[in-house]
């Protein structure tokens, strides 16, 4: 390839994908080998080849606050909104979803000063704003839906209705994935599966090959993971007259390329029956470590998505392109607080604090978080109108997601909502912003990017998305 | 992006302090106003450059969005569609500033981030001082987008290959005559014989037997259908078993899975809750039921659109449902969101979805890129996306009655009790009952029986009514009939409505008004009934559901006329309509059933729109109060008028009210009708009970949408008259007009024999799951994006044959798959062919498949014996893994899922079956005519340890120890492969069960290793 992205990629031949299917599990070329033909098809003849320009971001961890935690009691202080607690908010208000609201309430947490650039946070994140020097806060998200499902669907997948690409799955579709093993998409469940469910994290139109593999919190993450057989040689003996056997197929089929994928299909299947419990064994890791994320904390819930924090990282070590993790049950409803707002948010703000701290000071420890990219954010944030006396109505209209890494300038704000929270004002940023910014982090030019479905070139971003040069580092 | 980076500029630099300038509120205007004088210079100083800065772009001289300019003050004056930007009445309320303000979320302009605050102050003092502008010079006229105007480009778009009317195309004349099996032969050995290659050789008949047994009925041949195959030497052995095949009920389990694929057939709505879609299942028999049938295509096609409204719907033979009303019920087996706030939006998305479906499935084109723009690639303009929108605006889901046929003679019967119903005794005997009332009783009925001020039901001419249980509109005197014959009756209608207690308790049905606009905040309704519902359907949506949409649904349950109120807040302006249902099922998507007892009624009479959240009272009987003898007389002349059906005046209402109270309290008896009240009791006794599926109805007159501009449902544009879309696919003279809805009319105009996609788009399905890839690659467009055909002439051969052989779709299937092409070899040493056609397009050889989820499942279920081979009815739930958790998680269904073809699993859109999954079936979200064929580990892994996979090894082995041990790896290999093993089949086999031939737990493994080996998920 010479330059940019969009040559059309010579046809591989059946060898040539075969090979670079070897390379890793959910590599690119390793979708859809139903036939030549139909591989290209799959792989579609715009797979990244030569990045379209320097990549500062080589994996990404996305940080799921499932629910829509609020904007005005974590990250973006609001003193007006201080003043006028009590008062009703003196702007138009849109219909909200459960449409009860009440005058304006007052964060219920205080704010404080964090780090060489003096951002606010409150004292939900004590630990997380340790690292504020490194993290980049977005104030002025938005999306296009106040309701739970279309608003993940949309935060995922740009797109409000079930059935399209999950960002990790345009991610690893354009860029394949560097482990042998391991799937290029995993999403760390904690426990709560948001609603939508899985559609969240599908590959919708592109091949099955780049949707999320689901890792569930327990004993069993993955589905079919364990073997029935008694032992390894039980197993392998099996799998010793399927090669054989196998073999002859290969040869009445006339060597064909669908079958021989199919074959090799189980050698990474074997891998990964012991790839995933490695992956889950902590044995070699310090108890500094686990401390650090929190593994050993009195409150359990933090000491599932501490664990869930630490298994993120060893996937990346492990070459998995994309992570999410979905947050742990902390006995609310997510962090969707229409009442209760002081306990859940608390609770919720408890459960993930440390761990992401822990995360942060971790890989940077390890030299890891200036090419990796971790994103913390929900579908939408919340208002600043009470609902009830105690909670907080969607706020699709402005909320706070941040970013730390992969390229992104470190302590910095970046947009504002007005003076009590409700809208973006400055820099709005929709979602379309936020993907076409990630991709281009990656060294993606998110217009590029594309899949032919449907009569379209589809893309992540539809026809639009503006990346903000302004928070690159 | 200018204004992103207007803002930008000042954005970071902006302090707290600096925010807290703003004046957010009204009553610290004061603060803004300026002392300095406001003058023309203001506006070319301060307003002007702003606005070229920020707005013109979107609306200036090149673009118009949403029909407005800013780049003269005459445009700044005129404004757009909402008026002038000005408000000269009251400045502070202009729509300019209201705009930059950020005031108001429908309304923040430049979309992309505030204006910087000083800028906005300066364009609110000078808006404040009056807004003064120079008289505007002659506005530049807007200039022409710099493209050429839409109708040239579809004359010339509408040259592509697909939107040409098919012609007869002529079978080429091929050397290789010996080979020709039929015509398709001829078309595929001219295209080979151009490139100088020639086709394969005929298969094996075992091979042969299994790919074709695969290909028709989604299951693998049996033993004995092989050794009966074997043994027939007649020379039409194939084409025997191909008909048997074609006959098999197997069939339509499989050709109607594929079809499921292209209306994203799910028995969920998804979303937040994954609420059920009642009787989904129904659909979906339906759909093997007519490819079973062989129903002729165009006729499927139009039952699927307008099966409600045919003169002779078709019935099933066995059930004696309507089939043709419930294909129709493909229009919701799509998402539906729970609680929207703007229900305009998700009309317009789910409408979407079902154009999409409608679009891509049945006419191969993407009719839903239109929903933003004229098409950008095909000759759509976007008015004829917004004519289908209207056809579906004017149409109405319900759950229909499929059993309606059951109800035919109930309802004549009823009819005809009503209509033999002896008035004259009726009023005699009320006559006399009323002579004999006591004062008290009268003085009591007159103060019971309010009367309503306001008008009943206007026009209710415009009303529909679907099912039983309103075959008219009831009119002033009517009895309402008891079923008991010791209280015959109920009451009395007082003035014309509509109330379904003029017919049995067990009718069942509803009526629905035409659609009106919530121009007032309270809709109030004048409602009776028991065990029914009155609902307000606003912009057509049916997911009733707290919060926000519990409001809209009214349960009756009582016998005395009320007001309710229903507070629109959410929906100022939408469009609505109301729904009177007797019958609990009838309309709304509830997730479960209602488990409320059928017998009820309801009566509807009237509706008030008012800005008060206080509904009209009824005021008091003027007949209250009043001498008794006064009472009575009143009485006593509507009760002859009863006698004489009329006719009534306004007058009589207060008699009638009264008249209709003492009914209700059993005080007025009518020995006279008590033969008929039997008749009523026995006939309400017969009624059968509904049986519903989702469906459509048709609403009243229809009404047309307009364009979205930019698909933006609050910026409307010219109207679209429905049906627009024939004028893209048929000659003019063509269109019909729409009545009703216009489904009825969409689906003759796009089953016409001549229209140009609808048979090419079916025949091409075929040959896509005959062959794996279709002739026109890209099944679901065939617009000029998508890919061209490799074979026209073949292509358009098989679509006249098709329309000629009356869209016979097993007759097509028969030409294909008896063709020599279908039955060559699928390993063929042809190194030309190989070099020239590597993707064997040109169809050399048969392409090597892999089996899709559901055939793979039904293979393992029929190789281990646990086929059950039940046909219909509600889905077996999915056996979810461990650790499956979420809002609305269906129960986990058995690991084997009793047995019952895939077909039969249910599709729970959230809970998808990740075996299934992972496997390519697809989530159901739109129309798929290609899945995507994928090699995932997750395969592997799902066949090597799943316990479903293990159990079914587990019963096979059990089963095949039974076999004698020489016959044992035939039968095995027979089973899963279809043929015998080879020699070196044999010795592997051995070595791995070991020296015990019966050795159980050895087979038990083998039969797993069996599933696992290629052959068993591949065809060839």
């Amino acid at each position: 390839m010479t330059e940019g992205c969009n040559n059309i990629v010579t046809p591989l031949s059946r060898r040539e994908l075969l090979g670079r299917a070897a390379n890793g599990f959910g590599a690119l070329a390793l979708a859809g080998l139903a036939t030549d033909d139909a591989a290209r098809a799959s792989t579609g003849s715009q797979i990244i080849t030569k990045l379209h320009h320097k990549q500062r971001a080589k994996r990404v961890i996305f940080l799921y606050m499932d629910g829509g935690p609020s904007q005005m009691d974590t990250f973006d202080p609001k003193p007006r909104l201080t003043l006028d607690h009590g008062k009703p908010l003196p702007m138009k208000v849109p219909v909200t979803q459960f449409n009860n609201n009440n005058n304006l309430l007052k964060s219920p947490w205080s704010f404080k000063k964090y780090g060489q650039s003096g951002i606010e946070v409150s004292e939900l994140f004590p630990e997380v704003a340790q690292c504020v020097d490194d993290m980049c806060i977005l104030r002025s998200m938005t999306s296009n839906f106040p309701e739970h499902t279309n608003a993940n669907y949309f935060l995922h997948t740009c797109n409000g209705n079930q059935g399209r690409p999950s960002m990790g799955a345009w991610v690893t579709y354009g860029l394949g994935t560097e482990s042998q093993n391991l799937p290029g998409f995993v999403v760390l469940s904690g426990g709560l599966i948001p609603p939508g469910g899985a559609d969240c994290f599908g590959s919708g139109f592109l091949p099955a090959t780049f949707q999320g593999s689901l890792f569930k919190a327990g004993a069993k993450p993955v589905s079919n993971l364990e073997r029935g057989e008694a032992s390894d040689s039980e197993q392998l003996k099996k799998l010793d007259l399927l090669k054989k056997l196998d073999k002859g197929v290969l040869g009445s089929t006339g060597n064909s390329g669908a079958v021989e994928a199919a074959i090799k299909n189980y050698e990474l299947a074997f891998k990964m029956q012991t790839a995933v419990p490695d992956l889950y064994d902590l044995r070699g890791e310090t108890n500094a470590t686990k401390s650090l994320y929190g593994i050993d904390h009195q409150y359990g819930p933090t000491r599932v998505f501490g664990t869930q924090c630490l298994m993120a990282r060893r996937l990346l070590e492990r070459g998995v392109r994309f992570v999410e993790l979905t947050c742990p049950g902390t006995g609310h409803d997510r962090w969707d607080q229409h009442g209760n707002l002081k306990r859940g948010h608390e609770d919720n703000a408890r459960a993930v604090d440390k761990p992401i701290a822990g995360l942060l000071k971790d890989l940077k420890a390890r030299g890891m978080l200036e090419d990796t990219l971790v994103i913390w954010g929900g579908e939408f944030g919340r208002t600043p109108m009470a609902q009830g006396g105690d909670g907080r109505d969607h706020n699709p209209y402005g909320f706070t997601m941040w970013m730390a890494g992969g390229g992104v300038k470190g302590g910095m704000t970046y947009g504002a909502t007005d003076d009590w929270g409700y809208y973006a004002v400055e820099n709005k940023m929709e979602m379309y912003d936020l993907h076409a910014t990630v991709l281009h982090l990656m060294g993606v030019d998110h217009t590029k990017l594309t899949y032919r479905f449907g009569g379209r070139d589809m893309r992540l971003t539809d026809v639009h998305g503006v990346v903000q040069t302004k928070i690159l580092a | 992006m200018v204004a992103r980076n207007g803002a930008l500029a000042i954005g970071l630099a902006l302090s707290v302090a600096a925010f807290a300038v703003r004046v957010p509120a009204a009553g610290q205007d004061e603060q803004t106003k300026t002392s300095v004088p406001v003058t023309i210079e203001t506006f070319e100083r301060s307003v002007r450059p702003v606005l070229a800065e920020h707005c013109t772009g979107c609306h200036g001289v090149y673009v118009q969005e949403a029909k407005l300019r800013l780049d003269s003050p005459a445009f700044i004056r005129k404004g757009g569609p909402r008026g002038s930007l000005i408000n000269a009445k009251d400045p502070a309320k202009s729509i300019l500033l209201e705009a930059i303000k950020y005031d108001d979320h429908n309304l923040m302009m430049p979309p992309k981030g505030r204006i910087p605050q000083a800028q906005i102050a300066a364009i609110e003092a000078w808006i404040l001082g009056g807004a003064p502008m120079p008289a505007d010079a002659a506005a530049p006229a807007p200039k022409a987008a710099p493209t050429t105007d839409f109708s040239t480009v579809m004359k010339q778009r509408r040259k592509h290959w697909a939107y040409i009317p098919v012609k007869a195309t002529p079978v080429p004349k091929v050397a290789n005559q010996a080979w020709v099996r039929n015509p398709i032969d001829a078309f595929i050995a001219s295209g080979l014989a151009a490139q100088g290659l020639k086709p394969s050789p005929q298969a094996d008949k075992r091979t042969l037997l299994r790919r074709v047994t695969f290909d028709l009925t989604g299951l693998p041949p049996t033993p004995d259908e092989i050794t009966a195959f074997l043994a027939d030497t007649r020379p039409d052995a194939y084409s025997r078993v191909v008909d048997r095949l074609l006959a098999s009920p197997t069939y339509g389990e499989r050709w109607g899975r594929h079809w499921l694929d292209l209306v994203r057939y799910g028995e969920s709505l998804g979303h937040e809750f994954d609420f059920d879609m009642p009787n989904a299942w129904k659909y979906r028999d339906y759909v093997i039921r007519a490819f079973n049938e062989d129903v002729p295509y165009n006729r499927f096609l139009t039952e699927h659109l307008a099966g409600d409204t045919l003169a002779n719907p078709r019935f099933d033979k066995v059930t004696g449902w309507n089939e043709s009303i419930t294909a129709t019920g493909f229009f919701w087996l799509g998402e539906g969101k729970h609680s929207p706030t703007d229900v305009r939006q998700e009309q317009a998305d789910r409408f979407d979805n079902q154009i999409d479906v409608i679009g891509k499935a049945m006419l191969g084109v993407s009719i839903n890129c239109v929903r933003c723009h004229d098409h950008k690639f095909d000759p759509i303009p976007a008015r004829d996306y917004y004519g289908l929108y209207g056809m579906i605006k004017s149409s109405r889901y319900e759950q229909v009655v499929v059993n309606d046929q059951a109800f035919g003679p109930v309802a004549r019967d009823a009819k005809a009790v009503s209509g033999a119903l002896d008035r004259k005794a009726l009023g005699s005997d009320l006559a006399a009952a009323i002579t004999n009332l006591t004062d008290a009783q009268l003085a009591g009925a007159a103060a019971s029986a309010p009367i309503p001020m306001t008008p009943g039901t206007e026009s209710l001419d415009a009303w529909r009514a679907t099912g039983v249980a309103f075959p008219k509109v009831a009119q002033p005197g009517d009895p309402i009939l008891s079923t008991d014959p010791n209280k015959q009756l109920r009451g009395f209608v007082t003035r014309p409505m509509v109330h379904s207690g003029i017919t049995p308790p067990k009718f069942e049905g509803v009526m629905r008004s035409p659609n009106f606009r919530l121009t007032k905040r309270y809709v109030h309704v004048r409602v009776a009934g028991r065990r029914s519902k009155v609902n307000l359907m606003v912009d057509n949506f049916i997911v009733i559901r707290g919060p926000i949409f519990d409001v809209v649904e009214l349960n009756l349950d009582t016998d005395q006329f009320q007001w309710r109120t229903i507070d629109t807040q959410f929906w100022p302006g939408r469009e609505a309509y109301v729904d009177v249902q007797d019958s609990p099922m009838a309309t709304v998507s509830q997730g479960a059933p209602l488990d409320r007892a059928v017998q009820g009624w309801a009566a509807f009479d009237g509706y008030v729109i008012s800005d008060s959240p206080v509904p009209p009272q009824d005021v008091k009987n003027p007949l209250s109060g009043m001498p008794a003898a006064d009472v009575r007389a009143a009485l006593l002349s509507v009760a002859s008028k009863i006698g004489t059906a009329g006719p009534f005046a306004q007058a009589d209402m207060p008699a009638l009210a009264a008249i209709d109270i003492l009914a209700r309290r059993g005080e007025l008896t009518a020995n006279s009708q008590t033969a008929t009240v039997q008749q009523w009791a026995a006939i309400d006794a017969r009624t059968p009970t509904a049986e519903r599926a989702p469906g459509m109805a048709d609403g009243a007159a229809g009404t047309d949408e307009q364009v979205f501009i930019r698909g933006n449902h609050r910026a409307l544009g010219e109207p679209a008259p429905r049906l627009q879309l024939a004028v893209t696919f048929t000659e003019k003279s063509k269109i019909e007009p729409a009545k009703g809805s216009g489904r009825a009319e969409f689906a003759r105009m796009i089953t016409s024999a001549s229209h140009p996609l609808t048979a090419r788009v079916m025949v091409n399905r075929l040959w896509h799951h005959h062959f794996g890839t279709g002739i026109v690659k890209t099944v679901d467009d065939f617009g000029i994006n998508g890919d061209r055909p490799t074979n026209q002439a073949l292509l358009d051969w098989m679509a006249t044959n098709f329309t000629n052989n009356g869209w016979s779709v097993k007759k097509l299937h028969k030409l294909i798959v008896t063709s020599a092409t279908y039955q060559q070899v699928s390993v063929a040493e042809q190194p030309a062919a190989i070099r020239k056609d590597p993707n064997n397009r040109l169809l050399w050889k048969y392409p090597v498949r892999r089996l899709e989820a559901e055939a793979i499942r039904d293979n393992i279920l029929a190789v281990s014996g646990s086929l059950n081979r039940t046909m219909y009815g509600p889905s077996v739930f999915v056996n979810l893994d461990p650790g499956t958790d979420g809002r609305g998680m269906p129960p986990s269904g058995p690991l084997d899922g009793n047995g019952r073809r895939t077909i039969y699993m249910g599709v729970r859109r959230n809970f998808m079956s990740t075996f299934f999954q992972a496997f390519d079936m697809p989530t159901p979200f739109t129309c798929i005519g290609k899945r995507t064929q994928s090699n995932v580990p997750a395969q592997a892994l799902a066949l090597m340890n799943s316990p479903f996979v293990r159990e079914m090894a587990n019963r096979w082995a059990e089963s095949l120890v039974k076999v004698p041990a020489a016959d044992r790896l035939d039968v095995a290999y027979t089973a899963a492969y279809g043929r015998k093993p080879s020699a070196s089949e044999t010795k592997l086999a051995m070595e791995f069960i070991g020296k015990d031939i019966n050795d159980l737990n050895a087979w038990k493994d083998y039969c797993h290793v069996m599933f696992n080996v290629k052959e068993f998920i591949f065809i060839r």
